[in-house]
């Protein structure tokens, strides 16, 4: 076969072939996410009286009016409402600066002890916690140290919910 | 314009029917493997896929790094769930919800050792997994197990030997299989079910592996994932069910990518051997080609005219290749780490696979059309 021959036939075949490489992922620009109704409880100063979250937990009782600090672990999927984790438990990234892609997994402590130095934070309106995600809204992002004032809404079990009435990012 | 009559392409096949029925291989080749390839590759990703019930979380344990086989969390969350979330799908006016042991075992068919898949269920996972189907025998009890119709597959047995009645020993224990169900283009089919109380003490375990949840609408996955966050003592994660198994099809992206690959590999062969037996052709009939451009038929009637001879090869190869593929390929299963799914010969693969002997056979004849129109009548007559 000569060589315009296999010239044509790779001109006609790898053209094909790339436009079967699927098309790249078109970027979506994201827009700052807003939820009124929490940043509105955005505090100008830091409440006084903090504690962490590990003693507030050994004594808290529904109704308790509360200020507490730790880190945001996780947002919830639909609702205003994190997981805030205690300053004793250490992300992977602060014991290991480069290794891990994820440090707000905690992946380095053990479930047990993670879960013992966490408790949920909501943002409600009535009963409820208020519709939407909180990742990116008032400046509320993964592993931020975050204060928050509210009142114990919910304690089962070891877990203590705390419905928040303002929060102070550190 | 001047065409060339539709007989002429027909004809000249039956002139060399050697040459002929090469092309024509060649074409046969390149479409049974696309059809193979195509039905890979469905097969795996639409497997995995439909294996997700409809509208369905899995809450798992959040160490496991979405691995089932890994996850292992509290039985009493299937209860708990029920308690506290608002929005669960009622069957029969029993909510939708099923716990899970996902394990791989040790399966002894007939004394030897095979690799197999096992699910501890409870009756409640018929609430669930709607496309799983009791098609012989029945629901299993305590020393029994139901088989999927892919397990004789997965576990490289004959099925005779998974027929009921007959013993599959695991976890130092003997089970009668009592049952075969089907789940149709569902991994669940390479699956043994057992029951999941009888299946936590064989195991030595205190745990399951997750709880399958269906919901009545999208908004109360919000409610389970807040569910998660309330109870953290459970240590759970929740997850659609539907990105999980998207996300375990990906996993297996590379094995479709290599399998696309070889198929791009062996149809280039099979584009080189075709585009060079018709250039053969061709310039075998340099003579008879000048003759007809000296009648006053133009460059296009020529192109035209090899076109159809090579479509027509393709046509004929595509059909016998498509066929080939329907008789060997279909019904057939393929084994990925510890389960199977079927290989899914249908319309769409056919399609594919003659689409691309015919496609396969036009760009190869491209060559030859050029190299018939490019020469000079004058010395094209005087070729002997």
């Amino acid at each position: 076969m000569n060589k315009s021959l296999v010239g044509l036939i790779l001109g006609l075949v790898l053209p094909l072939l790339a436009a079967c490489g699927g098309a790249k992922e078109v970027e979506v620009e994201k827009s700052t996410p807003s939820l009124p109704a929490v940043e509105a409880r955005r505090l100008q100063a830091e409440p006084a009286g903090v504690q962490d979250v590990i003693d507030l937990k050994a004594k808290a009782k529904v109704g308790d009016q509360v200020v507490v600090f730790g880190r945001v672990r996780k947002f919830s999927d639909g609702f205003a409402s994190f997981v805030l984790t205690g300053s004793a438990m250490r992300h992977c990234a602060e014991r290991d600066a480069d290794g891990c892609p994820t440090p707000w997994d905690y992946c380095c402590e053990t479930p047990t002890d993670l879960a013992a130095h966490s408790l949920n934070v909501e943002f409600r309106e009535g009963d409820r916690p208020i519709r939407g995600r909180l990742d990116g809204v008032g400046g509320l992002k993964l592993l931020a140290d975050v204060v928050v004032e509210g009142k114990v809404a919910a304690v089962q079990d070891g877990n203590v919910t705390i419905s928040a009435e303002g929060y102070w990012l550190r | 314009m001047r065409l060339l009559p539709l007989d002429y392409p027909l004809r000249n096949l039956g002139r060399r029917p050697g040459r002929a029925l090469l092309t024509a291989g060649c074409s046969a080749l390149a479409a049974a493997l696309l059809v193979g390839t195509f039905a890979f590759v469905r097969g795996m990703a639409e497997s995995l896929e439909r294996s997700a019930p409809p509208r369905a979380a899995i809450l798992m344990s959040s160490a496991s790094m979405k691995d089932m086989v890994r996850s292992a969390i509290s039985p009493a969350v299937a209860d708990l769930v029920v308690a506290d979330v608002e929005g669960i799908l009622e069957v029969g006016g029993r909510p939708a919800v099923s716990p899970e042991i996902h394990m791989g075992s040790r399966i002894i068919v007939d004394g030897r050792p095979h690799e197999g898949f096992l699910r501890g269920v409870t009756d409640r996972a018929f609430l669930v997994h709607e496309r799983v189907t009791l098609v012989e025998g029945r629901l299993p009890g305590a020393g029994e197990v139901m088989v999927g119709r892919l397990v004789a597959d997965r576990l490289g047995v004959t099925a005779d030997r998974l027929a009921l009645g007959r013993v599959l020993r695991y976890e130092d224990a003997d089970h009668v299989i009592v049952g075969r169900f089907a789940a149709p283009g569902t991994v669940l089919e390479s699956e043994v079910w057992a029951p999941l109380v009888e299946l936590m003490g064989e195991a030595r375990r205190e745990d399951i592996s997750a709880v399958f949840v269906r919901v009545r609408d999208d908004e109360v996955f919000a409610d389970l994932d807040l569910f998660t966050d309330r109870r953290l003592d459970l240590e759970l994660a929740s997850m659609r069910a539907a990105d999980y198994y998207r996300e375990l099809a990906a996993y297996f992206e590379p094995l479709r990518l290599i399998a696309w690959m070889m198929a791009v590999m062996v149809g280039l062969a099979a584009l080189f051997g075709g585009a060079n037996i018709m250039n053969a052709a061709v310039q075998d009939r340099l003579r008879e080609l000048a003759a007809l451009r000296a009648l006053g038929y133009g460059g296009f009637a020529i192109v035209l005219a090899i076109a159809a001879e090579a479509l027509l090869q393709g046509a004929i190869g595509g059909i016998v290749g498509t066929t080939a593929a329907r008789l060997l390929i279909a019904g057939s299963s393929v084994s990925l780490a510890m389960q199977s799914f079927s290989l899914r010969v249908d319309a769409p693969s056919l399609a594919v696979g003659f689409a691309g002997s015919l496609l396969l056979a036009l760009i190869g004849s491209l060559p030859a059309a050029l190299k018939a129109v490019r020469m000079n009548v004058a010395s094209g007559l005087k070729e002997s």
